[in-house]
């Protein structure tokens, strides 16, 4: 492989993985503060996609649109939990499960009444197809726009996280509920808080995503909820850093894949993916970072 | 200062906690003891909120206060230190103990509180920046306490401070709860460690099997004139 390919394909991997990790995180953030996989945290990313396809159709431009889709994205989150969630707090974990993936449901069916069960097209601005030439490097703007966009949201995260009361309360929470409440951490505001980022990630990578396919589905959120998923068991469950590292550690399996799997095996660069994810986790059954429940005496 | 009255505790359709009073005045430590399964923990987390009683009444400082929520109760001034410490391992010593400054939104009581803990655990000061999972068993014990003295409570409830510890640290957490007592704090204490739990308590109270089978002052038991271990048994 000549250098420049592989200057392409490592900005094609951060590019994917930063994307990757947003959505992991966001999936992540539910999970360690309630222990529920919420299912519907894809339909977020579609929540936002639409949102931006209407937005965008009506001429608004593109970065207002994405802005907006990011909002509706995290309002959408916090709303869900109240109707779906919140009066379910003491139900056992299946039920919470369900609820989730009959919100899941209802997202997919109302966007197919109200809007239509067919792709629609999202117009992106022309400056994210181009390509930077430096010498005989060939670099994609977008992937570069995505992994800014990724890092610095990640950035942003973690010094919420790390410097602020609130990222206290959110990681204490993760750590132990029921301590965190000893604390004087009110269940119910640190739970919406968790939501609302959890939402706002998906809208970070909602965005980030529509500008990589340019088309809007209202399945579209199956794929981003599966690759966050398979990130966050690689990082490790409960465990927040973990799913950042494990989106990117998918991305650069996916890449890495891509590029060296010979052609006729392309179509099934996905199912190798997932090979590699089981061998992974054959080795470190608790992820690469095990989260830490136990109690030491 | 904290009154129990009649309470009856759930786990589901399980009752185990039968119909149970006791009170605790300003000032005194007040001992509960009793065997494995007896129902202490459950007690401590009812009285701060962790769980709702099926019946009875808890009051403090002359409010009731069962259905108040722990956030509540920490705002009034009750903290617990709960069974296994259960610090937050991936949170550095100070994180723990920020988290248990909470409630308190006035930074500079914030670093008074922080400068009593440190003062009185000065190992916690040396080890601010360690992650609490690395802290051995007598220090993790140590910021628990520490983490709980921080919303600067009235009422401190302490479920087996001393388990897993070397003798020598279950002396020095005894010694401690008696400096404690005499900075102004209230203490119910639940032990295993009957013997020298009465050591330092005004009064004790023995749990089993869900019922309070005796209560009387710590030297009535250490005298003898209560009889303990018949107690624990379960039915004195
Ligand atoms: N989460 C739970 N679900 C159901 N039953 C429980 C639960 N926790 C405790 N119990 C039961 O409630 C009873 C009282 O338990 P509790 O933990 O309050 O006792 P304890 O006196 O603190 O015991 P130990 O000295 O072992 O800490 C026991 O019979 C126990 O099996
Ligand atoms: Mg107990």
């Amino acid at each position: 492989m000549t250098p420049e390919l592989l200057v392409q394909q490592l900005i094609n991997a951060l590019s994917l993985g930063s994307i990757y990790a947003l959505l992991a995180l966001g999936l992540a953030m539910v999970f360690s503060v309630l222990g529920m996989l919420n299912f519907a945290f894809g339909e977020l990313v579609t929540i936002t996609g639409y949102v931006m396809f209407w937005l965008v159709a009506a001429q608004t431009s593109f970065v207002t649109a994405a802005v907006a889709g990011v909002i509706f994205a995290t309002l959408a989150s916090v709303l869900i939990e109240q109707i779906a969630f919140r009066p379910l707090r003491r139900a056992p974990f299946v039920t919470l499960l369900f609820s989730s993936f009959a919100v899941a449901v209802i997202i997919q069916n109302l966007i197919r009444q109200l809007v239509s069960p067919r792709p629609k097209g999202v117009p992106v601005p022309g400056i994210f197809d181009e390509v930077w030439r430096f010498g005989t490097f060939q670099i994609g703007v977008l992937p570069m726009i995505t992994l800014g966009v990724g890092l610095a949201a990640l950035g942003l995260l973690a010094a919420f996280l790390q410097r602020t009361s609130w990222g206290l309360a959110i990681r204490a929470a993760a750590l132990d509920f029921e301590v965190a409440r000893l604390m004087g951490i009110r269940a119910n505001r640190v739970i919406s808080l968790a939501f609302a980022i959890s939402g706002l990630l998906a809208g970070v990578a909602g965005v980030l995503w529509v500008a990589r396919r340019g088309t809007v589905t209202p399945d579209m959120g199956f794929v981003p909820i599966l690759k966050a998923f398979i990130a966050v068991v690689i990082g490790g469950l409960g465990n927040l850093w973990g799913a950042v590292l494990g989106g990117f550690v998918l991305a650069f399996l996916e890449v890495t894949l891509d590029v060296v799997l010979p052609i006729e095996f392309r179509p099934y660069t996905e199912a190798f993916a997932l090979i590699a994810v089981v061998v992974i986790l054959y080795f470190r059954p608790q992820g690469l970072i095990a989260a830490q429940t136990a109690e030491r005496v | 200062m904290l009154q129990v009255r009649n309470l009856v505790v759930n786990y589901g359709p399980v009752e185990v906690i039968h119909g149970i009073s006791l009170n605790v005045e300003k000032g005194e430590i007040v001992s509960v003891l009793g065997p494995n399964g007896g129902g202490k923990s459950t007690l401590l987390r009812t009285i701060v909120g962790l769980m709702r009683p099926q019946q009875g009444e808890i009051s403090y400082q002359a409010a009731r206060i069962d259905g108040r929520s722990p956030e509540e109760n920490l705002a009034h001034g009750i903290a617990l230190v709960p069974e296994g410490r259960r610090i937050f391992s991936r949170l550095t010593v100070l994180e723990n103990l920020w988290a248990g400054a909470y409630l308190v939104r006035n930074k500079r009581v914030v670093d008074e509180s922080l400068a009593f803990v440190f003062n009185q655990f000065p190992i916690l000061a040396e080890r601010r920046a360690q992650l609490g999972g690395t802290l051995s068993g007598g220090q993790q014990q140590m910021l628990a306490i520490g983490r709980a003295l921080m919303s600067r409570p009235q009422l401190m409830l302490l479920d087996e401070p001393s388990l897993g510890l070397a003798p020598i640290l279950v002396q020095d957490t005894f010694q401690l709860i008696q400096r404690l007592r005499g900075e102004g704090l209230t203490i119910i204490l639940v032990e295993q460690n009957a013997r020298q739990a009465l050591e330092i308590s005004d009064r004790a109270y023995v749990l089993a099997s869900g019922q309070m089978q005796a209560a009387g002052r710590a030297e009535e038991f250490q005298k003898g004139g209560l009889d303990l271990e018949r107690a624990y048994l379960g039915d004195a």
